[in-house]
Formats: C-alpha cells, sequence, structure tokens
C-alpha cells in the first residue's frame, strides 16, 4: 500500500515550509521595521535642515539693503537642533552650517520584531540618514 | 487829496523786505496839518505857528508794524503801525528875526507820531501754470489749492476776497490778460470783509487799470481802510483864567463826537503859565465825507516802476508814448455810513470783475521729503521693514511786514502695499537706519503678483501752514504732499537636498 507509507510525508513538509515562511515573514517585518525607522530620522534630517536653512543673517541682510542672504549660524544652528531634539527615535546628531548651506546627519536605531527572537543577534540595529538645504530666495509668484 | 488846503502832505510809505531787497511802497498821502515847531535852540521852551515854509525835508525816524490776520479771513491781514517823522524845515531866517542878516538857515524840527492802522490783504498770485504734470496740493484750510511750480515755488490758488495792488506782482510785463476767478467771488468777499467794520469807516479804494495799445488789459485795485476825518473849520476858545504864579505851562488836547457821530471835534488848549493868565484854545471839526472823491490820472509802466522801488518823483514828466503799458490810478474816497446796501454797491463800482491779490506772507518751500526704507533694495516677507520719511523738517520763510510762514509736518499717512488704504497713521517721521524705526511693517507675501513686481509705497504728508504776523503762529491752512517709492518684497524658501 503505497498511499498508506506515504501518509505522514506531507505534515513534515507543511512543517519545513511553515518555517521557511515564517523565516521570510520574520525577515520582512524586520526589514520594514528598519526602513520605517530610517525613514522617520531622514524626515527629522530634513525637517531640521529646513528649518536651519530660514534662519538668516537679519543684520547682515538690513546692512547691505537685502542684498546679500546669509545664514546666521547661531540661529540655524539652535533651530536644527531644537527640531531635533523633539524627535524620541534621534540619538544623536551632527549639524553643520555654513554661510548658505546647512548639513544635518542624525542617527538611531531600529528595533527588530523577529530575528532576536529565533536567532542570537541584537535587538535593535544601528540606522541612520542625512540631508542639506540652502536658502533660495527671490519674488516668487504669491503663495 | 483835499481840495483847496495848504499844499502839505505826510507821506506814508511801508518799507516791506524782498529777498535781500528793501522795496518802500508808498501808502498814502495827508495834509499836514496843525503843526508844532519847536526851536532847538530852545529845547521846547517857546512855540511859534507858522503859516508858510519855505522848504522842509521829512525823515522817518522810527517804524515798527504790527500785523496780524484776521481770523475769518486768514488771507487778510491787518496792519498797526507807529512811526515816528522827523521834519526838518529850513527857511530863511530873514523872515523870521529881522535883524539878522546871516543867511545860513534855522532848522526847526517836529517830532511827530504818526499812528495809523491798515488792512492789508494777504496776497494770492493767482496765474495759470498751464502744466498738467505739475503737482497739486489741496490747499485744506481754506477753499483753493496749491501748485508747485518746477522752480519750487509754490502759486496759491484761493478764491479772491479784495483786490491788491502789490509789487509783487511782476505781470506787468506779461501782454495776455490773465484770467483768474470771476470778479463776482470777489466783490462777494470784499462786502463781506466790510460788512465786519463799523460804519463811519472811511475807504480808500486806489483802483489801478492798466491799459495798452492791444488789446490785453489788466485791472488792479486797493483797497485800504483808513479812519479818517476831514478838517471842516476852526473856531478861538480861549479864555482867561485866574493867574496861578506856580502854575507851569502845558498843553491838553481833547476830542468828542457829535451825537449822530459824524461830526468830530478836537480841543487844544494851551496854557502857557504865568504871568500870562489866558488860555489859548482852539477848537477843530472834522466831518467825514459822504461823496468819493476821485483822482484819477494816467502814468507809464516805468512810473509804476519807480513807484514800487521808491525812486518816486512826484513832479517827473513823462511822456506818453504808444505801444506801451499805462495805468490809470484812481483814489476814491468814500465814506461808509450808511447801509451794507451801499457797501455792495461800493464794491460793486469800485472792484473791477477781474482781479487778483498776492498773498503777503510768502509760501514756504515744501521740504523734499523722501521715503526711507531698510532694507532698501529688497524686502524679505516676515522680516520687519522700517520705514522712514527722510528730509523732513520745517520749512519757514520771512515774508514783507515782518510776516513769518512755515510749514510744520504735523503726520504721516502710510500706504505700504499700495492699496490705497492707510495702514498707518503717525506723528513721527520714523527714524532713519542702522536705528531700529517705529514705522514698520511685515509683508507676508512677495511682490511678485504686484504691478512691476514691486509694492507701491506711499507716504502722504500732512503740513499745517502756520503764519506768525507777531502774534504767534497760528495755523491757517493744511497741505499735504504725497511721495511714492515702488519697494520689492521677495520670499525666502530653503532648498532640500541629500
Amino acid at each position: 500500500m503505497a498511499a498508506g507509507k506515504e501518509r505522514g510525508q506531507v505534515l513534515a513538509l507543511v512543517a519545513v515550509l511553515m518555517v521557511g515562511i515564517l523565516a521570510a515573514v520574520g525577515l520582512a517585518v524586520d526589514a520594514g521595521l528598519v526602513f520605517s525607522a530610517r525613514r522617520s530620522l531622514q524626515g527629522a534630517a530634513d525637517a531640521a535642515a529646513t528649518a536651519a536653512a530660514q534662519q538668516i543673517n537679519v543684520g547682515l541682510y538690513r546692512q547691505t539693503e537685502g542684498r546679500v542672504v546669509h545664514l546666521d549660524p547661531r540661529a540655524a544652528y539652535a533651530a536644527a537642533v531644537a527640531r531635533l531634539r523633539a524627535l524620541p527615535q534621534v540619538e544623536s546628531y551632527r549639524v553643520t552650517v555654513r554661510a548658505a548651506r546647512v548639513d544635518v546627519t542624525v542617527r538611531g536605531r531600529a528595533r527588530l520584531a523577529f530575528l532576536p527572537a529565533v536567532l542570537p543577534l541584537a535587538r535593535t540595529v544601528p540606522v541612520g540618514a542625512s540631508a542639506w538645504a540652502v536658502p533660495r530666495y527671490g519674488i516668487v509668484s504669491a503663495q | 487829496m483835499l481840495v483847496g488846503y495848504q499844499n502839505y502832505y505826510y507821506t506814508y510809505y511801508i518799507t516791506e523786505q524782498v529777498g535781500t531787497t528793501t522795496v518802500t511802497r508808498y501808502l498814502y498821502s495827508e495834509p499836514y496839518r496843525d503843526r508844532v515847531e519847536y526851536f532847538q535852540q530852545t529845547m521846547l521852551s517857546s512855540i511859534t505857528w507858522y503859516s508858510q515854509l519855505t522848504s522842509n525835508q521829512t525823515k522817518l525816524l522810527t517804524y515798527r508794524s504790527y500785523c496780524w490776520l484776521n481770523p475769518y479771513y486768514p488771507w487778510d491781514m491787518q496792519c498797526h503801525w507807529v512811526s515816528e517823522w522827523r521834519t526838518d524845515q529850513y527857511y530863511q531866517p530873514a523872515y523870521r528875526f529881522s535883524y539878522t542878516t546871516v543867511y545860513v538857515p534855522y532848522v526847526v524840527t517836529d517830532y511827530r507820531p504818526v499812528y495809523g492802522s491798515v488792512r492789508v490783504p494777504v496776497y494770492q498770485q493767482v496765474r495759470r501754470t498751464g502744466v498738467c504734470s505739475v503737482p497739486v496740493y489741496q490747499f485744506v484750510g481754506g477753499d483753493g489749492a496749491v501748485t508747485l511750480n518746477s522752480d519750487g515755488t509754490f502759486t496759491m490758488w484761493v478764491p479772491q476776497s479784495s483786490c491788491v495792488y502789490s509789487p509783487y506782482t511782476n505781470s506787468y510785463l506779461e501782454a495776455t490778460p490773465q484770467v483768474v476767478y470771476n470778479g463776482r467771488a470777489c466783490r462777494q468777499q470784499l462786502n463781506a470783509t466790510l460788512s465786519q467794520y463799523t460804519s463811519y469807516v472811511r475807504v480808500y479804494i486806489l483802483t489801478s487799470v492798466t491799459y495798452s495799445v492791444a488789446t490785453s488789459q489788466r485791472y488792479q485795485c486797493q483797497t485800504i481802510y483808513w479812519p479818517t476825518w476831514v478838517y471842516q473849520y476852526s473856531y478861538d476858545c480861549s479864555y482867561e483864567v485866574s493867574c496861578n504864579p506856580w502854575t507851569n505851562s502845558f498843553s491838553r488836547t481833547s476830542e468828542w463826537y457829535s451825537s449822530d457821530g459824524l461830526t468830530k471835534y478836537v480841543r487844544t488848549e494851551y496854557h502857557p503859565g504865568c504871568p500870562d493868565c489866558w488860555v489859548y484854545c482852539t477848537t477843530y471839526v472834522y466831518r467825514k465825507v459822504d461823496q468819493p472823491v476821485t483822482d484819477c490820472r494816467w502814468m507809464p509802466y516805468d512810473f509804476i516802476q519807480q513807484h514800487m522801488t521808491g525812486n518816486y518823483y512826484q513832479n517827473a514828466y513823462y511822456t506818453y508814448r504808444e505801444s506801451y503799458w499805462y495805468t490809470q490810478q484812481c483814489w476814491d474816497t468814500y465814506t461808509l455810513t450808511t447801509t451794507s446796501a451801499a457797501r455792495s454797491e461800493l464794491v460793486d463800482r469800485y472792484v473791477p470783475n477781474t482781479s487778483w491779490q498776492q498773498m503777503t506772507f510768502r509760501m514756504p518751500a515744501m521740504p523734499d521729503v523722501q521715503i526711507g526704507v531698510n532694507p532698501g533694495a529688497m524686502g524679505l516677507t516676515g522680516l520687519p521693514s522700517w520705514f522712514w520719511a527722510d528730509n523732513v523738517g520745517i520749512s519757514e520763510t520771512e515774508g514783507p511786514y515782518g510776516v513769518r510762514a512755515r510749514l510744520v509736518p504735523v503726520r504721516y499717512d502710510w500706504d505700504f502695499n499700495g492699496d490705497g488704504r492707510v495702514d498707518l497713521s503717525t506723528t513721527s517721521p520714523g527714524r532713519p537706519y542702522p536705528m531700529p524705526s517705529d514705522v514698520r511693517y511685515t509683508y507676508e507675501r512677495s511682490s511678485a503678483s504686484q504691478p512691476g513686481r514691486a509694492y507701491q509705497v506711499r507716504l502722504t504728508v500732512v503740513y499745517e501752514l502756520q503764519v506768525n504776523a507777531g502774534q504767534g503762529y497760528r495755523t491757517v491752512g493744511t497741505l499735504v504732499q504725497e511721495r511714492s517709492r515702488p519697494y520689492p518684497v521677495q520670499q525666502l524658501q530653503s532648498s532640500l537636498g541629500g
């Protein structure tokens, strides 16, 4: 009875497939968490750079009758840091302000959900993002 | 002038300051009566009455005038002056002293203060500029307007109140007739002015009509209000008094009026003191003239020029030529003793249909106010722009009769975005950069959608025209000056990368 001998092999096959599927799903979930965390950090960096690029040197602007638009380093740095400190996912940051450019680099960690449960791995992995912004000015169409 | 009286006159002038030039203007002459002549040698201890003189020379010693503006007609100015004249009279001593043979003339000096008042209408120069691009400033305080001429001077346009002859009208050289306001307004205004005066006010109206051989003609007239009385007769009222050995000599004068107010009596008494126990008294009787007395004469134009510049020679001889301007001057004397209807008749009769007048205070030059703004080249949305009125201040001039006029900025109306509405009205002109100005405006949108891609900032400066005629500055009107400038405003954005 060949049919009787093969009974039970399907169960083993299903078990093997289930392990594979669960591993694939776990990897996908953890990867999504990593990308999500990175996306969040990128948004924080963009917001900080955008806020910093709005902080122009008003004194210089008045002194040059509006002909020179430079950033105010102290105000720009403060604006960027204020944005970054309000976000809990940001663990560390670096803000560099130049005359007409702001560079922001942020670091954080992504918490994994599946892989640390089945493998001897850390529960979080480091992620990072960076952005830069420059002030643009001119007589553009009304908002 | 009075006919049949001694041909001696007091001549009244008004000295006016025209820029750096002093212009002496002839006002009028009056008969030279009741002269009291004092001997210099005896220091006023004796008085001699003379009936005939050989020559005299009159000099002006002091002259002070006080002018003020009629609050109801601020373009009319009332003046009161006090002048003291010294008349040195030369005569041959042989006529007076028979024992002398020296022909060195004696000098008889007469110090006599002269009090007078005159209503000098404030002039306005009314002329057609014909330049459409000249900005016109509304004359709020009165009924008229002020135009800014190309040379920085101002021409004030107001309805005329009375007709004035003034040396500042250099219009004789113009051959085209002046088209000015209707004389009806002039007559109405003058009539209204006349109605303020009480009865028994004598009015001299000098009507000067200038003709030329061409068809052009110009009318001028002058109105001077001068209360006076016409000498009628005098009688002796001397009387004897009981002699008081310690009485010093003295004189006294008293005057009174008849019940109808038409006759004035002036009684002068001289008490020589002891041992002369006789009071020398004379009563002079004056009476108003009820009919106008007109004295007209034709004079060439250059005669008027001499008249105005003070080089006036009464006996100068002129040959009338053709193709020249001639002026007919008429002195009309009239006494207002009846109702206002007669005054209207007087005005209608003596005020020509077209006339003009000038203000006797000089219009101060309006400051060349500019709009200052920071940042000046380009504004920024969200950044307060600082504005201020640059080159603003009080402009002051001094005209004839010492009348000072000034323009005082009192209000600044700001329209920052050119929509025609006043966004901010301040009494402060703001402060120039680098000081932060209290006049500030924050733009929320860029000027991209504006004509010319720039906002039109408009500043309206309201000036008060204040005139000081000796009794402090008084606001007689308001002038408005407008300035505008384009102001581009940009906005700031961030360009993101990385």
